[in-house]
């Protein structure tokens, strides 16, 4: 008896330390619960989801400072935030990049541009690139809604902006708008994954 | 008197006649050098047909941009290709992402100073989620990607990011 609990326990215990491994394996799909985060904002503070009190759920957007398309959405990306955290879904802008690969992503840097262009909006660091690789970031800009469904954070979309990265006014289709109105209305998400072009992340070697 | 004239007439002429042929040799000359430096845009549906009318049992198309470093950093891998692999058995295709505005002041002059060897194309189809799925469903739109097409085994190889020339290779040549 003894003896089947222990290795009971220990199976439970590799399987347990097995699924924890290389989260960037099973990346979240709509569909799947998130896990909360902790990062730096450019303000020097701490930030996680659970800050946002009243929030209904959260625009996130992997993006960064240097990228040509994270350049060309940023009034998008503003605009967003400004339309839709007074509804509940706030924008939380991520930067994913190694620093050393690309100096124009540094934390200091982050700071220059957000002052620059006035964010409305908290910009992250994700230092150890952790929460890009759970949330499967691949490019950047790279947008994943997740709504609050009492205690847990459900994600309900992955992927673009819009269909014209360069003329916002020659965009057709607004998925991001098209997401949260949907999830505001309490609707299914009509398209929940979308894709653009973008710059890769730039991975810590 | 009129004979001093003729000469002068003559030898004037040959020099005229050497100057065009001069001439003429520098245009043919500053053809061929600049001929590999044509950039062809592209909607999505013309780029398909290209690939699948190229005669060549192997395409690779190479997806970059000139304003993404990791890209113009593998351009000669590339061009370590064209110079191995015979152009008979390979084609290559090097789809630039590029605004079409871009085309004259970036795309062109980039393709002539790192000397392109394959075919540089313009993609001008800016409503990305319409055809990325059909290159691959699981490509999420980060460049530099490559995809080889191998028209003898109906198959393709994908590559996410950069690529280094033995990879490249390897897709190339393999037996798979």
């Amino acid at each position: 008896m003894k003896i089947k609990t222990i290795l009971l326990t220990a199976f439970v215990a590799i399987i347990a330390v097995i699924s924890g491994f290389s989260p960037s394996d099973n990346p979240y799909q709509p569909g799947d619960k998130v896990a909360d985060f902790k990062l730096k904002n450019i303000d020097d503070k701490m930030v996680s989801l659970a800050d946002y009190k009243d929030a209904k759920g959260f625009i996130i957007i992997f993006t960064c400072n240097h990228c040509p398309y994270s350049v060309l959405y940023e009034d998008r990306i503003i605009a967003l935030h400004n339309k839709y955290a007074a509804l509940g879904y706030p924008v939380i802008a991520i930067n994913p990049n190694d620093a050393v690969k690309e100096p124009s992503d540094s934390f200091d840097k982050m700071k220059v541009r957000a002052q620059e262009k006035a964010f409305p909006f908290v910009y992250l660091h994700d230092e150890t690139q952790q929460i890009a690789r759970k949330f499967g970031a691949a490019r950047t800009p790279h947008v994943f809604i997740v709504t609050k469904n009492k205690k847990d954070i459900i994600l309900n979309y992955i992927g673009a902006i819009d269909n014209n990265a360069k003329e916002a006014d020659k965009a057709t289709e607004f998925y991001v708008q098209n997401a949260v109105d949907n999830l505001l209305a309490d609707k299914k998400v009509e398209t929940n994954i979308t894709k653009a072009i973008g710059c890769t992340i730039k991975w810590k070697e | 008197m009129p004979e001093l004239l003729y000469l002068l007439l003559v030898s004037f002429k040959k020099l005229i006649m050497q100057q065009y042929i001069l001439l003429l040799f520098f245009v043919l000359v500053l053809q061929t050098t600049t001929k590999s430096q044509t950039v062809q845009v592209v909607q999505f549906n013309e780029l398909e047909t290209i690939i699948q009318q190229t005669a060549q049992p192997v395409v690779v198309v190479n997806f970059w941009a000139t304003w993404c470093k990791p890209c113009v950093k593998e351009l000669p891998v590339f061009n370590r290709l064209f110079d191995t692999i015979s152009s008979e058995s390979v084609k290559i295709l090097m789809v630039s992402l590029d605004f079409k505005d871009d085309l004259e002041q970036r795309v062109i002059p980039l393709a002539k100073a790192k000397n392109i060897k394959g075919d540089v194309l313009l993609l001008d189809d800016t409503d990305y989620n319409s055809w990325i799925n059909k290159i691959d469903t699981n490509w999420q739109g980060d460049i530099p990607y490559t995809i080889v097409y191998n028209k003898t085994k109906n198959t393709s190889y994908k590559h996410y990011g950069e690529i280094t020339f033995e990879k490249l290779i390897e897709l190339v040549q393999t037996d798979k």
